[in-house]
């Protein structure tokens, strides 16, 4: 294996969907990239630097970086908690915050950059054919202003039917203590783009954040019609196809 | 009532989630093609666009004292009110001065945030909204529910039922035959109006001109039918020279309607000089402060930039599903959120609106002016925990996030309750009740907390291979 990179699996990964982490490092192992996870990671910060306590925030994010310490890149399969590091991590911590940022790629920028040619030629194969749609979460979209790796990488995989979804960029309304403070708003936005997705009639419903995978997956179970999951579990389930580039790793900024 | 109860009705009320809808749909829809259109120019315009409110939001003394000079030379009468209260006092003195009775007016969300008709009315000067929108609510006794379409939460149905009530029963309830009914009532009150009032879109410092826009024309009608003008205008929206002026007027409608240029562009430099025809014989504007000044160089300074065009409100999830009325006051939506402390000082009612935002950042991205407007919600949520606002549940519990969060020992052992806990009271690996967390559980289950975390899962991993 070459090029290793550091795993941030963020907490809701690590404690309540153990199974996107291990998708997550199957598919980086496919692309003979080798994961290490180092010890002592918890939380990025981001509920108490988005609830207002900022000294809080910085110190969970000083203990964050002291964990992950080193050169390598830091792999995030979350757009929210890379966020977090990438743009808020230099404003509550300076230079340190800026070193530390500039190692962070959410997960579908890192695979991208990997392993999709500039010719698009499809990288994944599903062993069978199947359908999903793909909500954008806000972060990826408008925080880290990255629309594409995710879509680029569902393009790239072969017998994997995706549809267009209505108001595909707007907000699931998580918006983390916005779930529970004003949960009959969050609840009424779940509903939309649930329906919004039932009605592309695929059977999964891609996303690429843990928070959204959280809200969503939570009201889909009850309410059934179709299946939320992260974009790790769908290349998961897909064999390479091709080799890998021969430097990859080395194509990211 | 609170945002969480006026905010569950509105969203439990289909009708108003239809209107509001397909209101805030069609306007963003119709500035994404106009902004499409744009292509580059259209963030280069942004760019200038802010550029100048940066310079104005800088100097507001400077541009205050220019443009008051200015005006003056004009022969208008240039009055400074530091409140709502100040501001309605002056407003009533010179209605009472020329001995008016009858007052016009046109649609301003700084008349709605000093609440100048009421204090009209009261004072025996009965004031007519002008503006199709908020002589509808007029009518209704409502408030406005957004920016520049101010009743777009009500239904045809519900604005001819207004109209068969208060001018009379009529049959048709296509949107032309509702129109001209309006239109035709409201030609006696613009006839019969003897001070004419506006809000102003644009100040300029250097002419002392006020500009308006509008797609009605009843703000020229209201402008220069009665024999005295008398605009509010607030102190942020002073702007430096007209060439500026040009940029954010085109900046302000293409966000706010998608339109290149409004139906009708004022631009109204004083008082009917000798020899000209039409035109007020008197001009009196007031500046208003109420609040603003105390903001400059604060944390929410930068919503001070903002030009009212209404596109975050048409681009926020949250204000498509729960309108305007439920956020309590005058201004609704993403900038609401961040102008409300600053016009009604800091308090609950701002302090329950920071948080009416998932923080999605569609706001930013539609803001002519380029306001970080999730900056300004996270610095509003900020300065309530600084000042001790917070509550103290609140407080509570992120503190005991942070200390766990920082050991990770804790965090494990954290994992561990929380496995217990959810595994005891959830089925099948979900829990569809978690007590303390039911807002949560109404609408969502989630998993139980794993019993082997990722971490354990890859450290047994990595210990299997290495074997």
């Amino acid at each position: 294996m070459t090029t290793p990179v550091s795993l941030f699996p963020t907490c809701i990964v690590d404690s309540l969907y153990p199974e996107v982490g291990e998708a997550v490092v199957d598919v980086l192992e496919r692309l003979d990239v080798s994961v290490d996870l180092p010890e002592g990671q918890t939380c990025c910060g981001l509920p108490l630097y988005n609830n207002g306590y900022h000294d809080e925030a910085r110190a969970v994010a000083a203990r964050t970086i002291a964990a992950m310490a080193g050169e390598q890149t830091i792999v995030v399969p979350s757009g929210s908690c890379a966020w977090m590091m990438r743009k808020i991590y230099p404003k509550l911590l300076g230079e340190v915050g800026e070193a530390f940022a500039a190692r962070v790629r959410e997960f579908s920028e890192f695979v991208a950059a990997e392993c999709v040619t500039k010719d698009a030629t499809p990288r994944f194969r599903l062993p069978q054919v199947k359908t999903c749609t793909y909500h954008a979460s806000c972060h990826l979209l408008r925080g880290l202003h990255l629309p594409e790796p995710p879509r680029a990488l569902l393009a790239a995989t072969e017998q994997l039917d995706v549809r267009p979804l209505e108001q595909a960029e707007e907000c699931c309304g998580f918006g983390g203590t916005f779930s529970v403070r004003y949960d009959q708003v969050s609840t009424k936005m779940m509903d939309d783009k649930l329906a919004h997705a039932r009605a592309t009639g695929a059977e999964t419903l891609v996303v690429t954040d843990p928070g959204c995978m959280l809200h969503l997956d939570g009201g889909a179970r009850r309410q059934g019609g179709i299946r939320v999951r992260h974009l790790a579990e769908v290349l998961a389930e897909a064999e390479l196809v091709g080799e890998p580039e021969a430097d990859a790793g080395k194509g990211v900024e | 009532m609170t945002f969480d109860e006026r905010s569950g009705r509105a969203v439990r009320n289909p009708r108003l989630q239809l209107s509001i809808f397909q209101a805030t749909d069609l306007l963003h829809t119709l500035r994404r093609g106009r902004f499409d259109e744009l292509a580059a120019a259209g963030d280069a315009y942004r760019t200038r666009a802010r550029a100048i409110r940066e310079r104005v939001i800088g100097r507001i003394d400077h541009y205050a004292r220019q443009f008051t000079e200015a005006a003056q030379r004009r022969g208008i009468e240039v009055h400074f009110a530091g409140d709502a209260a100040e501001a309605r006092a002056i407003g009533l003195a010179i209605a009472r001065q020329y001995g008016s009775r009858r007052i016009i007016k046109m649609k301003s969300m700084l008349t709605e945030e000093i609440e100048l008709r009421e204090a009209f009315t009261e004072a025996g000067m009965p004031t007519i909204e002008t503006d199709l929108g908020e002589w509808i609510l007029q009518l209704a006794d409502e408030k406005p529910s957004h920016l520049i379409a101010p009743a777009l939460h009500k239904s045809k149905e519900e604005i001819k039922a207004l109209f068969d009530h208060h001018i009379g029963p009529h049959d048709s309830l296509e949107p032309k035959a509702l129109v001209d009914r309006a239109q035709a009532a409201l030609r006696e009150e613009f006839l019969a109006g003897d001070l004419g009032v506006t809000g102003a879109n644009f100040a300029v410092a250097e002419t002392g001109t006020l500009v308006l826009v509008c797609n009605e024309g009843n703000g020229r009608l209201v402008t220069s039918g009665p024999s005295v003008y008398l605009a509010f205008v607030p102190v942020e929206k002073l702007v430096p020279t007209l060439d500026d002026t040009a940029t954010l007027v085109k900046m302000l409608v293409q966000s706010a309607t998608g339109q290149r240029l409004t139906a009708c562009v004022s631009w109204l430099t004083g008082p009917r000089l000798e020899g000209e025809l039409d035109g007020p014989s008197a001009v009196h504007v007031v500046l208003v402060d109420n609040g603003r000044s105390a903001a400059l160089g604060g944390p929410l300074e930068e919503a001070l930039m903002c030009i009212r065009c209404g596109a975050c409100l048409n681009a926020c999830p949250v204000y498509r599903r729960v309108g305007g009325h439920s956020y309590g006051g005058v201004y609704p939506g993403p900038i609401g959120i961040a102008v409300t402390p600053i016009v009604e000082g800091a308090g609950p009612h701002g302090d329950e609106l920071a948080h009416a935002s998932t923080l999605c950042g569609a706001c930013e991205d539609v803001c002519p002016v380029k306001i970080d407007l999730p900056r300004l919600i996270l610095e509003h949520r900020r300065t309530q925990v600084t000042s001790g606002r917070a509550p103290a549940k609140a407080n509570a519990l992120f503190a005991l996030y942070a200390m766990v969060m920082q050991r990770p020992w804790l965090y494990r052992l954290a994992l561990f309750v929380g496995w217990i806990v959810t595994s005891l009271i959830g089925r099948r690996g979900r829990v569809e009740w978690l007590p303390g967390a039911a807002a949560w559980t109404r609408s969502r289950s989630m998993p139980v907390v794993a019993r082997e975390s990722f971490s354990q899962r890859f450290s047994r991993r990595k210990r299997q291979r290495g074997r």
